[in-house]
């Protein structure tokens, strides 16, 4: 067997799974962007760009949300990949009691996000939760109030769940990166007499770089298309300011039965994300080549 | 390991295959029901009175699929996209024109009329259930509004009796608020609160009528702007809580039962989760408000039970849907789920004997009040209550857009979609 | 770095744990009782109908059971064929990998409530809607890109030049790859694993969709059945929540050794 016979051989399983189960559906659903289309009675009428045309025309839903679906991935993002790297390097670094304190760690990532989003809600309500009291005692709030519902600080409400429930995921990963890097290049560092921050710049950061950037895309796509947990926390409220892309074609798929329309805005995002990919892939490149 | 792996993959995917070949859906031979306001204890009521149907037709039987409130629409529409259809469905007023413009369902007409159930029945309850004067469903019961108060903390702020007038209303909530972390009215700010501001609209204006005869909406009406303005103005002054802003039913209801808000504008089946959590002596239920012309017009939303067109057990479904509205039944389910039956005489025996059901019993009998039936033959009412006016009154609570700008949107909506809808049936 | 060490711990441990806290409070708060107290850090008097209902009156037990067995064939599944897959796009060049590759990471940008439906009519076509294999199926394929992508970032972590000198020395490439490289990318395989296993175990949507049956239901389904149209049986609902976070911690706990002594253990080995 030579060597390209090979890899698809090792790539068959993958292939047969997502090509049944993922492309075939994600055909359809692409699809409809050129139907006028009802899931209830069937009936499909082909429309061309039509739908495109409306929504770069007239839809002033969609570029509020499409802000808000930038404020809301790249503040969500931010927070939980500086936190949940930071909780990486102090596990690698280990601890009494870490063996404990570990798996309690990552609970956060087996809730489901409409418990998360029911939970915080708790959390967030003047009559249930604590937090309007702590915002008012330091000073951020006049008044213990509820955020979800001031439009102007709202998705500060979602974000802090998601950031709750999201940072495990950063840390588990780059920890397991961390812990693939053979110890023996750090002692060789230091007979060579580099320090510790000039370690981890030049060898643990390139080292997991490849972890880094991978998380970094693949997490962005997911939050970008996050819609669970603003749906239950907001519902896109108040008055739309926390309606991110994600929750709109929800609302117009399943509230309007417009599957043609939210497939349009589906495929909106999709194109606005494969150039986040491919730009983030383009640094990955650089990168593996530098090393 | 590797060996370890490959056999196990395999072995999960021989197990798939054969559960693939398996033919272990619900058996094509009986009948499939699927309920979407579900609860545990009236799953427990349903397979009871399937199981007094199955032994009075030996050899159907009925299996049940309970979907929950919150996903029912997209899960229902997803089964019958995908061609597996029950037979009988239960269908809340604002589907209905959805599913029915869509050919789902099918027309009861020929198969049930009103001498198919005793005199007793409520008069508009076929009507209810008619587009162009076909039968699609039959209501099992009807969710009328009325006002629930609470009694300690109108005893706290020294008001002695429920509002009567829309005066009294915004006066009461004014006063219930002076309480130390109280608002008066529980707003329902989210989804599902649409059916308020019709109230609000439709009583300041005088007229339970949303169209003129030429199909313009009252919503352009003076009247629908005041009652607008009302509520908004109820809200700025912080008569209703802060965040009631984004309530959905839960959240009122709990708003309600924590005291953090004293009236609240339900049906009578959220009684069920207040008695779980309130002491009886605490709260009670008045008439919605009554407008300038002395009228009020309570919201009245049905869920009725339908048969899909793509069944192939027609016949034994309809007879099923009339097995499950009989008023034996439905004097079991209205009681279990505080309903209005559907049967006039029950009505009685349900609502009469306490303060806590005293507002529906009134509003019932009383001719000042007349029910204000959404216009569920819009086929695009649904979205509409759901995401528009959800949105825009978010909007126009927040000061984002006046009442008259607000009203005026809404009614322009509402107004093509009547024109389009006249237009079709000329 | 040791100073603030501490402090950060204890940050993360009450960031993580308060809401956790909230909920078991909650869960152990008389019906009557929770809305009455106002915002208290323990309620007057504590209950466990709620975990007795969950547990004996309710088919909580077989929402687990039937969690547990999709959560866990799913995450072997998923690991063992994403590894293949993922040694593959590391170790070899071939044409078209880079369109394999695009694919994979185009899966994940369409929004997962667009192919729910075209997903049910595959899952009809082949008759395994409203059974838990079918179940297993979808989730496999849909944690199948993210991980191949992991396990190729691992391999690539993972020096070449081992395998290849395991190779001249007469290994054939799959005992190269058992003996030699496997064992580097323990931890790689331990987060894959425990990734996968919670996002099976947390996911709601295809749950809801896919499955009808009481009996086939998984925990996040059943725990809807808390939410009716009037209100929520909070009580309850953080019972069950409270318990199926000890599966996960068990889980845990277990595959935590793969991430942490990974690489010890297979320098010991090699």
């Amino acid at each position: 067997m030579n060597k390209q016979t090979q890899a698809w051989f090792y790539l068959a399983p993958t292939l047969l799974f997502i090509f049944l189960l993922v492309l075939i559906p994600l055909v359809t659903g692409i699809s409809y962007a050129f139907y006028d289309f009802d899931l209830i009675s069937g009936t499909k009428e082909f429309v061309g760009f039509d739908q495109f045309i409306r929504l770069l025309g007239e839809d002033e839903i969609f570029t509020m949300s499409l802000v808000n679906t930038l404020f809301w991935t790249v503040s969500s993002l931010f927070f939980q990949f500086m936190l949940g790297f930071g909780l990486a390097l102090i596990l690698n670094s280990g601890f009494k009691g870490i063996s404990i304190i570990q798996p309690v760690l990552f609970v956060p990532w087996a809730v489901p996000s409409f418990l998360i989003g029911l939970m915080w809600v708790w959390m967030f309500n003047p009559v249930t939760g604590p937090l309007p009291y702590l915002f008012e005692a330091i000073g951020i709030m006049d008044k213990a109030e509820n955020l979800l519902s001031d439009p102007d600080h709202a998705m500060w409400g979602p974000i802090t769940a998601n950031v709750w429930f999201g940072i495990p995921f950063f840390t588990i990963m780059l920890l397991a990166a961390l812990r693939s890097i053979p110890k023996e290049i750090y002692e060789a560092a230091e007979m060579d007499g580099v320090s510790g921050l000039q370690a981890f710049r030049y060898i643990t950061v390139p080292l997991i770089a490849p972890t880094i950037l991978i998380t970094l895309l693949i997490r962005a796509i997911w939050i970008a298309n996050f819609a669970e947990i603003i749906i239950v926390m907001t519902n896109g409220g108040p008055a739309n300011s926390t309606q991110i892309v994600a929750t709109y074609i929800y609302d117009t798929a399943y509230q309007k039965m417009d599957f043609g329309y939210a497939s349009v805005i589906s495929i909106a995002l999709l194109f606005l994300l494969m150039i986040y990919g491919f730009t983030l892939g383009r640094i990955r490149q650089k990168m593996t080549t530098y090393i | 390991m590797i060996r370890a792996a490959t056999i196990f993959v395999f072995l999960v995917l021989g197990f798939a295959l054969t559960q693939a070949l398996s033919d272990k859906d619900h058996d094509p031979d009986n009948l499939l029901i699927v309920e979407v306001n579900t609860s545990p204890e009236r799953t427990g009521l349903l397979r009871r009175q399937l199981d007094d149907f199955e032994e009075a037709n030996p050899g159907v039987k009925v299996d049940v699929i309970s979907l929950s409130w919150g996903q029912a629409f997209e899960k229902l529409s997803m089964m019958i996209a995908g061609g597996q259809y029950p037979d009988v469905i239960e269908m809340p007023d604002f589907w209905l024109a959805r599913y029915v413009s869509a050919g789902q369902i099918a027309d009861m007409t020929p198969f049930l009329t009103q001498a198919d159930f005793d005199d007793d029945l409520e008069a508009d309850t076929f009507d209810y259930g008619s587009i162009r004067e076909r039968v699609y469903t039959i209501p099992y019961g009807y969710y009328l509004r009325a006002m629930i108060y609470n009694k300690k903390l109108f005893a706290q702020a020294g008001i002695e009796k429920p509002p009567l007038t829309m005066d009294e209303f915004y006066q009461t909530a004014a006063k219930l608020s002076e309480l130390p972390g109280v608002s008066g009215y529980c707003h329902h700010g989210g989804r599902g609160g649409a059916v308020f501001y019709y109230w609000i609209m439709t009583t300041m204006n005088g007229s339970d009528r949303f169209f003129d005869d030429d199909g313009n909406s009252t919503f352009y009406n003076d009247g629908a702007v005041r009652g607008l303005t009302l509520i908004r103005d109820i809200y700025k002054n912080g008569y209703a809580p802060q965040d009631s802003l984004n309530w959905g039913l839960n959240e009122t209801v709990s708003g309600f039962y924590s005291g953090t808000c004293a009236m609240l504008h339900q049906t009578p089946d959220a009684l069920t989760s207040l008695s779980k959590r309130m002491d009886d002596a605490d709260y009670a239920s008045s008439p919605m408000p009554l407008g300038p012309g002395g009228k009020s017009f309570p919201h009245l939303g049905y869920i009725g039970w339908s048969v899909l067109e793509g069944s192939e057990k027609k016949e034994m479904a309809f007879k099923l849907v009339r097995h499950l509205l009989n008023r034996e039944n439905n004097h079991q389910w209205a009681q279990r789920s505080g309903l209005v039956p559907i049967y006039r005489g029950i009505s009685d025996d349900i609502f009469r004997g306490d303060d806590i059901r005293a507002g529906w019993l009134q509003t019932t009998q009383d001719d000042r009040w007349s029910y204000l039936i959404n216009p569920n033959y819009l086929s695009d009412i649904a979205e509409f209550d759901s995401i528009t006016v959800v949105q825009t009154g978010q909007a126009m609570m927040l000061g984002e857009k006046t009442p008259e700008e607000t009203a005026k949107m809404w009614a322009d909506f509402l107004s093509a979609s009547q024109k389009r809808w006249m237009a079709e049936n000329e | 770095m040791k100073n603030v060490k501490y402090p950060f711990i204890i940050g993360f441990l009450v960031f993580t744990l308060f809401p956790v806290f909230w909920m078991l409070k909650i869960s152990l708060t008389p019906d009557r009782l929770l809305f009455s107290e106002g915002i208290v850090a323990w309620p007057s008097r504590i209950t466990f109908d709620h975990y007795y209902a969950v547990l004996v009156e309710g088919s909580f037990p077989d929402y687990f059971m039937n969690s547990f067995i999709v959560s866990f064939t799913t995450a072997a599944l998923v690991t063992i064929i994403a590894a293949l897959a993922g040694y593959a796009l590391s170790r070899f060049q071939f044409k078209g990998k880079l369109a394999i590759m695009t694919i994979l990471l185009v899966t994940q940008m369409f929004p997962i409530v667009m192919v729910i439906a075209p997903i049910y009519n595959v899952l009809t076509f082949i008759n395994l809607v409203d059974s838990l294999t079918g179940l297993i199926l979808v989730y496999t394929a849909f944690n199948l890109p993210f991980a191949c992508f992991l396990m190729q970032s691992f391999f690539d972590g993972a020096p070449v030049e081992l395998e290849e000198a395991a190779m001249m020395d007469g290994c054939t490439r799959l005992q190269a790859l058992e003996k030699i490289t496997l064992p580097l990318c323990l931890p790689g395989i331990g987060a894959t694993l425990g990734f996968v296993f919670t996002a099976a175990w947390s996911e709601l949507l295809f749950a809801l969709m896919f499955i009808n049956r009481q009996s086939q239901m998984t925990f996040p389904a059943g725990i809807m059945n808390f939410v009716t149209k009037f209100s929520v049986d909070w009580g309850q609902m953080a019972a069950a929540m409270i318990l199926a976070l000890i599966p996960v911690c068990i889980f845990f706990s277990y595959i935590q050794r793969f991430i942490v002594q990974g690489l010890t253990a297979g320098a010991l080995k090699g």
